[in-house]
């Protein structure tokens, strides 16, 4: 009789590896891997009554499981009861939040999301989801990135992985529907070294020292032969000269220079010129100046 | 006579109004016009079980929905937690079996809210936030249950102006979103007694579809 009734049970209600307690009619019975013993009704651990179902749902296939006569009008907020407009408030003014707000969805194993989460921090301004590798919502994201930054609308603005997070959230020092401030301009990289030159460039000529440079000599030499010629080369020539013109030279040649002066006035004098008289009127004409 | 053949004449018109009502569909509406508000893939789609009496836990299987759907792995366990505890729920006995699970697995507790009244903008506001809220949900206006009156717990997948979406955790499948219009939703949700109950989970829903630009 336990047997076919252990039997009954099983089909009914399958092999259960766990023990698992049934009630059938009034009587509890207590299966585990196929067998099934009765027992005394189990205490009931929640302490809440057991209430009818409204309906029992249609066939086995459809089991519900509302207790109508539980359900009295009324709100609560984790279990405690609140008035209505508390109950609205807490629902209508934290969600409209999330349209306000930058939404972060960081991807990645545990330890990557922990230490991705490090790094971010907390932001008012920003709601974080953290989802591993395989959940429902990465499949529609890009592969292989850690943290992805979402307008509330779902328009992705960065993303990138744990190298990136300061970048990334530099996008949030505004909100997120706001102007993203101009960047500053970049400061102009130094220019880069000049790469060495494999060949290495000619060695400098070897600096000349002054006494090697043979010009110096050369305007020197020059400079000493004209004081020379100045001291003696000049009387030199006159005596030359003087010993040509004769003993009488110097009259010879004051001779020459009276000789051009008197060419000299002779051209620049003319012979004085008489003009003929010009017969003057006798009384000035009457009534001004003359000219009529 | 005449009293009863009115009676069965009123019945039998609002019977095939239900009927006729609303439609299946996937993760668009009917009109095309709009996308879920929370499309929840279907091999997140739990299918309603019994617990250890053999009453339902469609209150937990939404429950689970809700938790896939907005990360809150109390709401997740729950479900497989309350196959060996009785079932059936309603908003004390649910707050009483998320404690005791919580408790036992040690998993945090979130912030959630519980409404027992008439209204439904506020599933248009959660919805439209992202959130997916619990819902009972008194008989099916495309026809399922054969149309019959049920004591029911579904998931709210969309909710708009234009289109309420109910995800059944008796008819699982990314096809199977009875879509409805907000008269059409009120009248399955507030039925019989004209008030409704509704579980909504405060914890941060995924961030829309991600669009690259």
């Amino acid at each position: 009789m336990r047997f076919v009734l252990s039997l009954l049970l099983m089909l009914t209600f399958g092999l259960q590896a766990d023990a698992q307690i049934f009630k059938r009619g009034t009587q509890y019975y207590s299966c585990q891997n196929g067998s099934c013993t009765k027992i005394a009704p189990p205490a009931n651990p929640l302490n809440v009554p057991e209430l009818p179902l409204g309906t029992k749902g249609v066939g086995e296939d459809f089991p519900t499981g509302v207790n109508p006569e539980g359900i009295e009008q009324g709100h609560s907020i984790n279990g405690v009861k609140a008035t209505k407009a508390e109950v609205y408030s807490a629902v209508e003014t934290a969600l409209p939040e999330l349209s306000k707000k930058w939404r972060l969805v960081v991807v990645g194993t545990m330890d990557q999301r922990k230490e991705a989460l490090a790094k971010i921090g907390t932001k008012d301004s920003v709601v974080v989801n953290v989802f591993p590798p395989d959940h429902f919502y990465v499949k529609d994201m890009k592969p292989d990135k850690l943290i992805t930054l979402m307008r509330p609308d779902g328009e992705v603005v960065a993303d990138g992985g744990l190298a990136d997070v300061d970048k990334v959230m530099d996008f949030t020092k505004v909100g997120p529907f706001d102007p993203q401030p101009k960047p500053p301009i970049p400061k102009v990289p130094d220019p880069a070294p000049p790469t060495p030159d494999p060949t290495p460039p000619p060695a400098p000529a070897p600096a000349v020292p002054w006494y090697a440079n043979i010009w110096h000599y050369i305007w020197a030499a020059g400079g000493v032969l004209l004081t020379i010629f100045a001291r003696y080369g000049f009387p030199l020539i006159a005596g030359f000269l003087t010993t040509k013109l004769g003993p009488d030279a110097e009259a010879k040649i004051q001779a020459l220079v009276d000789e051009v002066a008197a060419l000299r006035s002779k051209t620049n004098s003319y012979a004085p010129v008489s003009l003929p008289d010009v017969p003057q009127p006798a009384t000035p004409v009457a009534g001004g100046n003359g000219w009529k | 006579m005449l009293n009863r053949v009115f009676k069965a004449f009123v019945v039998l018109t609002m019977m095939a109004g239900i009927a006729m009502a609303g439609s299946v569909g996937g993760f668009k509406s009917p009109d095309g016009k709009e996308n879920m508000n929370c499309p929840l893939p279907e091999s997140l789609h739990q299918r309603n079980t019994v617990g250890s009496d053999g009453l339902g836990l469609c209150v937990y299987a939404s429950a689970k929905h809700t938790g896939q759907w907005q990360s809150e792995q109390l709401f997740i366990a729950i479900f497989d937690w309350m196959k060996r505890h009785p079932g059936g729920s309603y908003p004390t006995k649910f707050t009483a079996t998320l404690k005791q699970c919580a408790k036992e697995k040690g998993l945090p507790y979130p912030d959630y809210v519980q409404i027992q009244d008439d209204d439904i903008e506020i599933l248009k506001t959660a919805c439209k936030n992202g959130f997916m809220p619990g819902v009972t949900y008194g008989y099916s206006p495309t026809g399922r249950y054969n149309g019959k009156r049920i004591s029911h717990m579904v998931s709210v997948v969309h909710a708009s102006d234009d289109w309420f979406a109910v995800l059944d955790n008796n008819y699982p499948g990314e096809q199977n979103f009875e879509w409805l219009s907000p008269s059409e939703f009120k009248g399955a949700h507030v039925s019989p007694s004209g008030i409704g109950w509704k579980v909504i989970l405060l914890t941060t829903p995924p961030p829309p579809k991600p669009r690259y630009k």
